[in-house]
């Protein structure tokens, strides 16, 4: 096996050079500059007749205290109400008659609004987002209207438990700290969040050092310039490394108990990585390797990993799916699951065992096939404007710069496996796990369902022979 | 990796869609587009699927769909697929259509031979067994057996019902998800099939950021007709091959209602008991010199439901909101779709509400349809025909859309039509073109479909004298 998928890559290679040879490929390329306030515009022409422009803000709900979780998400919902230039239906006709679309949403991170439209319509989207964004009318009775819809979808979300376990994990191990709260808010700040506490959000973290003007598809780098000047150029000036407070890692586990469910809903991680730790590729190379499965869907578009096999064959596991979620200063990594409670025992070794594997016995050639399949994922992903809008504007708050993918490509090839061994075992079985689970979790006589830290990091200590 | 701009007039990159087409000696056309980047999406369009079965076992096209991909001549099995899909950075997908089966991969530019390999390889000599076969018919009866269990999927089951009711009993009328004959199906069966559907002059190769005559060669390498499975080895396919049914399709108009109990799928749902009803009327090929008219028809009443997001640009202002959705509050979605096909079409018009207000919904319907004669506004009809636009050319951004849509053109017209050539004919649709396709839809027969607890709904011969005397009095109860 490993010699022929060695003997493949290097025929592929060749092939690549001999053709570049015969055929020009145009790959656009990001172009960023910074206005003197501070703010930025990145753009990428790939050409074509529609384009997506968004403005990335470095604010979302870890930028909150505890008075005021809630507003920035509370603020998204106030963004298509109208400004003193545009009523609501105004604003709504104005964007349908042009074809354009408008979308918000909002993260523990950041806040992103963009318009997908027609490259004519550039100017007037800008526009429109700009007078959404820093004019929001913020009218009394629409903050009371809105109040019911939002706490309408905290109902919604209360529904779906992989939002609630991993709303629940980040307030156990981020306790203390803003980057626990829940992007919602809870229902009684919702209740009570008001005109001043939506303006003062804006006033304070809507600064020019901390929003980007992205945009891909049919674009010209300096009219988007002229379009950030136009738009943008009278915002305060500002970063967010005043207003962010760092998150410490507590391991540690939460129990929700919900007892009429059928499967327990989880997630085990230890602490991953921040945004630039060097060793964030690596880490995602290892996600690649713990992999997904879902009974109903079955194993997805890339072959399946070890651990997919294995929990395949467990008819008491729905699904698991493994991720790795980072911020500025830390991250988490680990797996998602649904299981019957029966199968917590068989889920929690395999994991561990796969955990061990990538730290001890990964060989060259997974990993090789786990970094190509890593990049064709990521780079397939950026596929029409949207997308790539959305990766721009993402990178440059996240890395500062947008990373090329000549650049991407090399750093992930570089990753060797004593890399890869080496990051896993500090990072999987050096670290401290923590992990929340929602469902049926008291057993027989009382008895948790899910087992304490302690349990599991002795279990993983036999299996490193420890 | 060699990169470089192509041309640049200021500072936008000439990418230019550069369409070209050929035929090879045996009847494949083969057509090709430029785009940028390093990945490229390649694939081939049969004129295939549920449409073409008759005097075969129906169901057999899902399980050609569903053996894609797997044992092959050069590929052991779909381990072999993966990892040569691997080495090329690649990912396929298989995907059939009442009329079209679509193979499809996006890969690096540097995959383009070995993924065509496997394409070829699944397309024309694929190795069935009695297993394989086997395990594809459970996907298949799986698939079936859980769609009407999600409520998401609602919409793909009423779409097939109506065209057996608007189709009874011929070509694009024939089920898609029925289940009756899949036992029937014999390997030979699936071999006899392929060769006589899945023959080149059936088929459009097409590839998105291809070099054009290299990609020809490749295609005339590894599509070469003497290599199909049933010519190498004609034992595979059994003693009579139906022949493929090339029937025009007839538009009869007709009714299905399917009384079932949907109370499963509120369960842990933020939705209440709902039931669906479907009016179709008769619409058009998309030869048809009024097909854009009808799309654009179809964005003026627009739509969309509680189960789908909607922001400022999704059709907020179009009929089916603000004359639906906004005004009767147990109208819990409504959305119109216009299905066109070669040779004739069905446009449709979808509610779904509370059993007891199921008949109040389809006159409501039956309202919107009526009302059309007195015309639209100006800004209405502009309206329509910018979010049409709007909604074809950014699909089209996207690499697997584009490559969709010009291998269908290919397949459809014998020709690429430029997404422009669209534009263009969508701003020109006026109102008088918009009453012409009213009335064509005014003058056919009505198709129902009624899903759910249906029993307060009215019958396919009221809603006929309903639509003829332009009445709604005849479907009060």
């Amino acid at each position: 096996m490993y010699k022929r998928l060695a003997s493949g890559l290097y025929q592929t290679s060749q092939r690549r050079i001999a053709q570049a040879q015969r055929q020009s490929v145009f790959v656009p390329e990001t172009v960023v500059t910074t206005l003197l306030s501070g703010f930025r515009v990145a753009t990428e022409n790939t050409g074509g007749s529609t384009a997506t422009i968004g403005v990335f803000i470095d604010a979302g709900s870890r930028y909150e205290n505890e008075k005021n979780n809630g507003t920035a998400h509370f603020l998204e919902h106030m963004a298509f109400k109208g400004t003193p230039r545009r009523t609501r239906m105004g604003l709504e006709l104005e964007v349908e008659n042009i074809g354009a679309h408008l979308n918000a949403y909002t993260s523990r991170e950041s806040t992103t609004y963009y318009a997908k439209c027609f490259t004519e319509k550039l100017d007037q989207s800008v526009d429109i987002l700009s007078d959404i964004l820093l004019n929001s009318n913020l009218a009394t009775k629409d903050v009371e209207a809105e109040r019911g819809v939002i706490i309408r979808e905290m109902e919604e979300v209360a529904q779906n438990f992989q939002e609630v376990v991993f709303d629940i994990l980040h307030t156990a191990v981020y306790d203390g700290n803003p980057l626990s709260y829940t992007i919602l808010g809870p229902i009684e700040l919702i209740k009570t969040i008001n005109r001043k506490d939506l303006q003062a959000y804006i006033d304070t973290h809507y600064r020019s050092g901390r929003m980007v003007l992205a945009a891909a598809g049919g674009v010209d780098h300096d009219e988007v310039v002229k379009m950030a000047e136009k738009y943008f150029g009278g915002l305060q000036h500002g970063h967010s490394f005043n207003e962010l407070i760092p998150a410490v890692y507590k391991p540690c586990e939460v129990r929700g108990e919900v007892k009429e469910l059928p499967m327990l809903y989880g997630a085990m991680v230890v602490e991953g990585v921040s945004w630039t730790h060097e060793d964030n590729l690596a880490l995602m190379v290892a996600n690649t390797l713990m992999g997904e499965y879902d009974r109903m869907r079955g194993f997805g578009v890339s072959a399946p990993t070890p651990l997919a096999m294995k929990l395949a064959d467990d008819e008491g596991i729905g699904s698991f799916q493994s991720f790795n979620t980072c911020y500025k200063e830390t991250g988490l990594i680990g797996t998602y699951f649904v299981t019957a409670p029966e199968s917590v025992d068989n889920l929690i070794d395999s994991v561990l065992k796969q955990w061990v594997w990538l730290a001890n016995h990964i060989d060259q050639a997974t990993v090789d096939r786990a970094k190509r399949s890593l990049l064709t994922n990521l780079l397939l992903m950026l596929d029409g404007s949207t997308p790539v809008c959305e990766d721009i504007g993402r990178q440059l708050l996240c890395y500062g710069r947008r990373i090329p993918t000549p650049e991407l490509t090399a750093r992930i090839e570089s990753i060797t496996v004593e890399h890869l061994r080496e990051v896993c075992q500090r990072v999987f079985l050096e670290g401290q796990i923590s992990a929340s689970v929602v469902g049926p979790t008291k057993g027989l006589f009382g008895r948790n369902v899910w087992p304490e830290r302690e349990e599991i990091h002795a279990r993983l200590d036999k299996l490193c022979g420890r | 990796m060699e990169t470089g701009k192509v041309s640049s007039v200021n500072g936008a990159p000439v990418i230019g869609r550069n369409s070209r087409v050929t035929q090879l000696p045996n009847g494949l056309k083969v057509c090709t587009e430029n785009t940028y980047g390093d990945f490229v999406t390649i694939g081939v369009a049969v004129e295939s699927g549920c449409r073409f079965e008759n005097g075969f076992p129906f169901g057999v096209s899902r399980v050609v769909e569903k053996l894609a991909f797997s044992s092959s001549e050069n590929f052991m099995n779909r381990d072999d697929v993966y990892a040569q899909l691997e080495e090329s950075s690649g990912i396929v997908d298989c995907q059939s259509t009442r009329d079209t089966m679509m193979y499809a991969a996006s890969c690096h530019r540097s995959g383009v031979d070995s993924v065509t390999k496997v394409l070829s390889d699944t397309i024309w000599r694929p190795v069935i067994d009695d297993e394989s076969l086997d395990q594809a018919k459970m996907i298949v009866r799986y698939e079936s057996e859980d769609l009407p269990q999600r409520i998401e999927a609602i919409e793909i089951l009423l779409t097939d019902y109506i065209h057996q009711a608007a189709f009874q009993n011929n070509t694009i009328g024939y089920p898609k998800f029925g289940l009756d004959s899949l036992d029937k199906i014999r390997v030979s069966d699936v071999y006899g099939f392929l060769s006589r559907v899945h023959t080149p002059e059936r088929m459009v190769v097409g590839g998105v950021g291809v070099d054009h005559d290299e990609f020809v060669s490749i295609i005339s390498r590894y599509f070469d007709t003497k290599h199909t499975i049933w010519n190498t080895n004609p034992s595979v396919l059994p003693s009579k091959i139906p022949e493929i049914d090339k029937s025009r399709s007839q538009y009869t108009g007709g009714e299905l209602r399917l009384k079932s109990d949907l109370t499963p799928l509120t369960i842990g749902k933020p939705y209440p008991l709902l039931a669906h009803v479907v009016l179709g009327l008769e619409g058009c090929s998309y030869k048809d010199d009024d097909f854009v008219a009808f799309c654009v028809l179809q964005s003026l009443l627009g739509g969309g439901g509680a189960f789908s997001a909607g922001g400022p640009g999704k059709g907020m202002y179009a009929r089916f909101y603000t004359e639906l959705m906004n005004q009767h509050h147990w109208i819990y979605s409504a959305i119109a779709h216009n299905h066109s096909y070669s040779d004739s079409g069905v446009f449709t018009m979808t509610a779904s509400t509370y059993p007891e207000n199921i008949n109040d919904a389809l006159i409501c319907l039956v309202q919107q349809v009526l009302q059309l004669k007195k015309g639209v506004s100006s800004e209405e009809l502009a309206r329509a025909r910018t979010q049409l636009r709007s909604h074809l050319m950014m699909n089209l951004e996207v690499r697997p859309v584009l490559f969709e849509d010009m291998v269908r053109q290919v397949l459809g017209h014998g020709e690429r039509k430029q997404p422009e050539e669209y534009a263009a004919k969508i701003e020109k649709v006026s109102n008088s073109d918009i009453e012409r396709v009213v009335d064509r839809l005014l003058s056919s027969k009505p198709s129902l479909v009624g899903y759910g607890e249906i029993d307060k709904l009215g019958d396919l011969r009221s809603l006929d004298q309903a639509l003829a005397k332009r009445d709604l009095r005849y479907l009060f109860k």
